[in-house]
């Protein structure tokens, strides 16, 4: 891992333990940098909130990695007991969830629970401290400092996710994992959050996990973009890379489902509907829906490839021939 | 007198002046929440008309006062030559309901979940009274099941809601909305609950659906783009009020109202040099209850002069299809 790296997902897979069993995440790979915004995309059942339990180590009691390994910030993060995890949440990885009023705990004030949040975590801070610490926050995030004291259901939207976002930041982490944090929200919001979201981290230089079914947001805003389909991690690449020409169907397939606003194309979308993740397809899962399959993409799981020396990998039998680069370009 | 706001020679469809307000009980008292604020507007016949705006801009609701699901406070309403009454009586309500079908936004909520599909699609065939026989209702259930892509029909017909795919459940619902041969349909977000995949097919559907019945939509949507790629007119609503319309095309590329350009810019699209605006205005949408005097978007609007504080800005006329409510324009 070099010093880019913050966080190394190598091969990971999560079971759920049934009846019946299913495996959300089958041998997923990825590497966040540091300071950037990594896109993770897929539809409703894919398991990219799978994905995200795991590296949060928030997966519920059903479920288990069942293989790989994740490296975050020098530590074998799953071999961490949870004494030493929850040491670290908060102050080395948060988590914004899509809803906030779930989130914010609805008897106590806004300002309190970020208060708790900042003594649980560095005890050595006086109260007064805390207090002052939270009202700077919600100012950070543009919220007016007075909410301190009002309660979740008395703020908008909005500022309910602006508070969570202020939270998530308040012990400085080096990851702030987002699940569909503009989901909810209206497309004004969403703009004004996700340019607040750009300022604080050329501030503060945390690295950010945006999880979004939303191409189109992802193709707007991060800096690299991982694609999942059916439990796997089909393509990863930069931004640019995958707004020029993306490799695999599916991607395209999902950034061909985003109409435009500024012109009128005729799009097909993808036919069919994501599969079962009880029984997933055999050979490569995305052939009963692809435009491009090829014979042995009903039998034969195809292995990643490396595109180019950026780091562009895909996981796709149209570029079986790429072994070489591939090979290279992987370090 | 009124701009005729979204002008169509022989409309299906015209709506006057609607007004909706909730009496919303507070504390001892009540407050009026003004849901719908005087929108007018009329549908011409095969075609899209597209309202934008975003949560709590009474776009709903005004489809579901035209649906005739809640009853609208003002304003008047015409299905083709004939006015709408403000109240319909039980066989005035069927026949309405024959000529103007809704399409909801969550597949898994609008079918009952306890009832096979062919049942779903029988029940409006036998409540709205158009086929006698129950074979003939039969052949109506195929056919369009076929017809929304749900083929071969014999497959769906005994199958529960909660054994399709939330794109298959869609398709039903826009089956059963047209197996009564409407001329309207209201549809309200209806691939907003999709799997993106699938949303696309789902407005292919309803577009191939339009030009082959010359059918009519009111189209609700918080998607600018998705509004592009169905509408040929869109209107943006916003706290209740209708404040741009027009031929869609115009409304989008030469967008006049500060609050159309606002939503335009804050959509995330990447062949932009900048995919998203930082929007240079800051807080929410009013609360509809206590609406500020003047125009609604005024507090907000970087443009904001001293008359808007005032006068609320009567729609002006910008080309032949393409008006706006603000007094930047006179």
């Amino acid at each position: 891992m070099s010093q880019q790296e913050l966080l190394t997902v190598e091969g990971l897979s999560v079971t759920y333990y049934g009846p019946p069993d299913v495996e959300a995440v089958h041998e997923a790979s990825f590497d966040v940098r540091r300071g950037e915004i990594f896109g993770l995309a897929g539809e409703s059942g894919c398991g990219k909130t799978t994905l995200i339990a795991a590296l949060t180590r928030l997966l519920p009691d059903n479920g288990a990695v069942t293989a790989g390994r994740i490296m975050f910030a020098g530590a074998d993060w799953l071999k961490l007991p949870p004494s030493e995890v929850d040491a670290w949440r908060w102050r080395k990885i948060s988590l914004v969830s899509q809803s906030a009023m779930n989130s914010l705990n609805p008897v106590i004030s806004v300002g309190e629970q970020i208060v708790d949040a900042i003594l649980a975590h560095q005890p050595q801070t006086s109260k007064r401290e805390a207090w002052d610490r939270a009202r700077a926050l919600l100012r950070m995030v543009e919220v007016d400092p007075k909410h301190v004291h009002s309660y979740a259901h008395e703020l908008s939207g909005g500022m309910r996710q602006r508070a969570m976002i202020a939270m998530a930041l308040a012990l400085e982490p080096d990851l702030v994992v987002m699940d569909e944090p503009t989901t909810a929200l209206d497309v004004v919001v969403q703009a004004q959050i996700i340019h607040q979201v750009r300022t604080l981290q050329e501030q503060l230089g945390f690295s950010v996990i945006f999880v979004t079914h939303d191409m189109s947001l992802l193709l707007s805003i991060a800096d690299r973009i991982a694609i999942m389909y059916a439990g796997e991690i089909v393509e990863v690449g930069s931004r640019e890379r995958l707004n020029r020409e993306a490799a695999h169907p599916y991607t395209r397939g999902l950034i061909e489902s985003f109409p435009s606003v500024f012109e009128r194309k005729s799009r097909v979308g993808i036919p069919g509907a994501p599969p079962s993740m009880v029984t997933p397809p055999p050979g490569c899962r995305f052939h009963l829906r692809c435009p491009a399959r090829l014979t042995m993409c009903d039998t034969v799981v195809p292995e990643e490839r490396v595109l180019d020396a950026a780091g562009h990998r895909v996981r796709c039998h149209l570029y079986d021939s790429v072994e070489a680069i591939g090979q290279n370009g992987r370090n | 007198m009124i701009l005729e706001t979204s002008v169509a020679k022989h409309p299906i469809l015209r709506v006057e002046n609607l007004q909706k307000v909730f009496r919303v009980k507070a504390g001892r008292g009540s407050r009026h929440v003004h849901a719908v604020n005087g929108v007018t507007f009329s549908l011409a016949k095969g075609s899209v008309l597209a309202v934008v705006g975003e949560s709590g801009s009474g776009k709903s609701t005004l489809i579901r006062l035209i649906a005739h699901l809640i009853p609208r406070t003002s304003g008047r309403i015409w299905l083709g030559d004939e006015e709408v009454p403000l109240k319909l009586g039980r066989a005035q309500l069927v026949r309405y309901r024959r000529r103007v079908q809704m399409i909801f936004q969550d597949p898994f909520g609008a079918l009952n979940p306890y009832y096979p599909i062919s049942y779903q699609l029988e029940r409006p065939l036998s409540n709205l009274g158009q086929l006698r026989t129950r074979l003939e209702r039969f052949r109506e259930i195929v056919r369009v099941l076929e017809e929304v892509g749900l083929s071969p029909a014999q497959d769906y017909l005994p199958k529960r809601p909660h054994e399709l795919s939330g794109g298959q459940r869609q398709r039903v619902v826009i089956a059963r909305a047209l197996i009564v041969s409407p001329e309207v349909v209201l549809a309200d977000e209806p691939t907003s609950m999709l799997d993106v995949s699938i949303r696309m097919s789902i407005l292919n559907l309803l577009d191939r659906l339009r030009q082959e019945h010359q059918l009519s939509y009111v189209f609700v949507t918080h998607d600018l783009a998705s509004a592009r790629y169905l509408s040929d007119h869109i209107m943006v609503m916003y706290a209740g009020q209708a404040v741009e319309g027009g031929l869609t095309d115009a409304v989008i590329d030469q967008a006049a109202h500060p609050y159309t350009r606002l939503l335009i810019s804050a959509v995330p699209e990447p062949s932009r040099e900048i995919p998203i605006a930082n929007p240079e205005v800051s807080g929410e949408p009013p609360d509809l209850s206590r609406l500020p005097q003047g125009c609604p978007f005024h507090l907000r609007c970087p443009q904001a002069m001293e008359r808007c504080r005032q006068d609320n800005p009567r729609p002006v006329s910008l080309d032949d299809e393409h008006w706006v409510a603000c007094h930047l324009y006179g």
